[in-house]
């Protein structure tokens, strides 16, 4: 049902996964991020997706802030979820991406914008920055990416199922066609960015589910005898699990998954210090072990520097010793 | 907006943001699956080597991007590159390998190798002829990889001969997207017109529409076709206004009448007002391309339509009975290629060493070798 273009794409290749798949990358990040420690915390998957729900909503606010279409806020959350598959908040903190995160959806979905204006714009909510600050974390992000830049959201289907919807049910239900559409795309451009759908269901797996939840009698008939048993499985299970947030996947009870329902700002919040206060010593463990290695390896530097400024004063002495007893044949 | 509870700010001097754990790894491993040699070109914005794959031996072309992204960020040319080649995969479209930092911070993107440019053959009019099969055969190759791109949603807004790419077997393929960009999303911000190089650039641009189409290719590629044909650029215009008026006195005046809404364009002008001219009809491509049969010229002024709606598309294009007909199109393998610098090296080594011509038996190398031999000899001695 998605086009050929889909297969083969980075999101399909990179960022399309089962949820067990899912939650053991990002346990094994974190454990990448915990190994240097001689004694670590006990941070979990858990912990720092929490963490990384909450900025994901601070993201989202500043979105808001910037006036920016949902396609560059679509961008910017997933971008966010994509990096942190691969980083761990223990390494770099989320919250000094997020302004460089959001530059670089900018740039992939408009193709730039001013600098000093972002700044400016970052200042009015009392973040201050500096170009610098903002772009050259950059390369680490893109190359974190896997250098994905696109996103396919699922919204951009939505005026094509229109168009199918109207013409296989005809006018009489266009008002019905359009409400349901209106919905599916308030939740595609909303409350789905704080789950996990777009890791686990194709774009039009999505769109599709978030149209039947909406209106499930008129999209079943339509599914029926075009969508093969499998795929209305699919597109169900994840507006059950994803839209409606009242069932979870049977079989999986998997902890570092970001499954629908309501989000609970206070309890999240208070969920989220609790991990951050744990990734902030395992921080400044590895900031002193990592210090401690600059300086040795600083000093191991700086010692063979010596012995080379040494060696290259014997050799000049000793040639030009050659030189003084003539040429050595 | 609320504060957020938890700050956003990141460290007052932050230094180079390096590439670290997994990240730093998947980088490392991807640099260390090439080698990189020599140069072999340079464009506005990136230094082109020749590279190999290690494990298949495969040729590559590594292409640095010259600017150290450390601090300016991503060039908008790389990041377009690099965001479209990674979705699109086809058969007439460059493939990109990989990408990896280096250690000074620039982007290397590893793409296939190839053997020259479209620019390159029509221009060396002294080493190439070539008559409809071969032409055909671009013109499908090109129309294929560009309907790939539209169907994906991604306009490629620079097709000109030295972007049209061939492999050793003659397989064309579209190169440089630097310029390239989604469209056809409906809310669309609006695009720049400021795109295309200017002899290949469709009129609607230079009237400023900030909502343009695949017609803006479709367009380009027919003048590709053109210069195919007659071996020097259709419309070659020294000015913007020059290029406007060339098109207008060539292709016909944009008019209410040939091209309904064109004059609410934002820069709408009629170029050439003293001598207003009728579309260019199939007398005006019957007399200027008869070398090519009646389906061609067709084909030909329906990909150089002045209004875009009217344009065909590649899809269309492809279905053209041009491409039926005898001469069929040549095979790839048997189109003409020029041999890259690599290949004409081997050729006059080749050539030096059967006229007896060995390189020891040449003064300056005697010389040279001579003045390293001494230079080793007291190197020698100097550590003893
Ligand atoms: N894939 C490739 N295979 C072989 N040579 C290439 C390839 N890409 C680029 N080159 C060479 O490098 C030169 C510069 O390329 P590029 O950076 O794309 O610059 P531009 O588009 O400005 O010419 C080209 O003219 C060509 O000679």
């Amino acid at each position: 049902m998605d086009n050929s273009g889909y297969i083969l794409s980075t999101q399909n290749r990179h960022y399309s996964f089962t949820p067990t798949e899912l939650s053991s990358l990002r346990k094994h990040t974190l454990e990448l991020s915990l190994t240097p420690l001689a004694s670590p915390p006990a941070l979990t998957a858990h912990h720092t997706l929490k963490i990384l729900t909450h900025y994901t909503l601070t993201l989202s606010k500043l979105c808001h802030h910037f006036g920016v279409p949902s396609a560059v806020r679509g961008t910017a959350i997933t971008i966010l979820h994509r990096l942190y598959l691969h980083l761990s908040p223990v390494t770099t903190h989320p919250k000094t991406l997020l302004l460089p995160i959001l530059l670089l959806a900018m740039k992939t979905e408009l193709g730039g914008t001013s600098i000093s204006q972002f700044i400016r714009t970052a200042e009015e909510v009392g973040l201050s920055t500096t170009k610098k600050e903002l772009q050259s974390p950059e390369l680490m992000i893109a190359a974190g990416l896997r250098w994905s830049l696109t996103v396919r959201h699922p919204w951009r289907g939505l005026d094509g199922a229109m168009v199918v919807l109207i013409r296989e049910f005809g006018d009489q239900e266009d008002a019905r066609i359009r409400k349901a559409s209106q919905k599916a795309r308030q939740w595609l451009t909303g409350d789905c960015f704080m789950t996990d759908a777009g890791f686990l269901y194709t774009p039009s797996q999505l769109l599709w589910a978030a149209l039947w939840a909406q209106d499930q009698e008129l999209i079943d008939r339509y599914m029926k005898g075009r969508f093969s048993d499998e795929v209305a499985e699919k597109i169900k299970e994840c507006a059950d699990v994803f839209v409606f947030g009242t069932r979870k996947i049977a079989g999986c009870e998997e902890e570092a998954i970001r499954w629908g329902g309501a989000v609970n700002e206070k309890e999240l919040v208070s969920e989220a210090k609790v991990g951050d206060r744990m990734v902030h010593l395992a921080r400044k463990e590895l900031d002193q072990g990592r210090k401690r290695a600059e300086e040795e390896a600083l000093g191991r530097e700086a010692e063979e520097r010596e012995r080379r400024k040494k060696k290259r004063k014997m050799e000049m002495e000793k040639m030009k010793a050659d030189d003084v007893f003539g040429p050595a044949l | 907006m609320d504060t957020p509870t938890l700050s956003v700010s990141a460290d007052a001097d932050a230094p180079v943001m390096l590439l670290t754990g997994d990240i730093a790894r998947f980088n490392d491993e991807t640099r260390d699956k090439y080698t990189k040699g020599q140069k072999i070109g340079e464009g506005t914005y990136a230094v082109v080597f020749k590279g190999h794959e290690k494990v298949t031996g495969r040729p590559v072309a590594i292409k640095k991007i010259k600017i150290s992204s450390a601090d300016d960020g991503m060039s908008l040319d790389s990041l377009r590159e690099i965001k479209h080649l990674q979705e699109l995969h086809h058969e007439n479209i460059i493939e990109l390998l990989d990408i990896f930092v280096g250690k000074r911070h620039n982007i290397h993107v590893v793409l296939e190798h190839l053997a020259g440019d479209l620019e390159g053959i029509i221009r060396d009019t002294k080493n190439f002829l070539f008559g409809s099969s071969e032409i055909k055969s671009w013109m499908a190759m090109s129309l294929r990889g560009l309907w790939w791109c539209h169907i994906n949603g991604v306009l490629h807004r620079d097709i000109k001969p030295n972007n049209l790419l061939y492999t050793t077997n003659g397989v064309l393929k579209l190169a440089d997207f630097g310029l390239a960009r989604n469209f056809g999303e409906p809310g669309e911000v609006r695009m720049t017109a400021q795109v295309i190089t200017r002899w290949y650039r469709p009129p609607e641009l230079f009237f400023g529409a900030r909502s343009y189409s695949s017609a803006v290719d479709v367009f380009s590629l027919g003048l590709v076709f053109a210069e195919l044909i007659k071996r020097v650029p259709l419309l070659a215009g020294d000015s913007d206004v020059g290029q406007l008026q060339l098109i207008a006195r060539t292709l016909g005046t944009p008019t209410e009448s040939n091209w309904p809404g064109v004059s609410k364009l934002p820069s709408y002008v009629i170029p050439n007002a003293d001598d207003v001219k009728p579309e260019a009809d199939r007398a005006f491509y019957r007399m200027n391309f008869f070398s090519i049969s009646q389906s061609g010229q067709d084909l030909m002024r329906f990909m150089l339509r002045l209004d875009p709606r009217k344009r065909i598309s590649c899809r269309q294009a492809l279905e053209s009975e041009w491409f039926k007909e005898e001469p069929l199109p040549t095979k790839p393998e048997n189109l003409p290629i020029k041999k890259d610098k690599e290949a004409l090296e081997k050729v006059g080594q080749d050539l030096k060493r059967r006229a007896g011509f060995d390189e020891r038996m040449d003064g300056g190398d005697l010389d040279v070798g001579n003045r390293g031999s001494k230079v080793a000899r007291r190197l020698d001695f100097g550590a003893m």
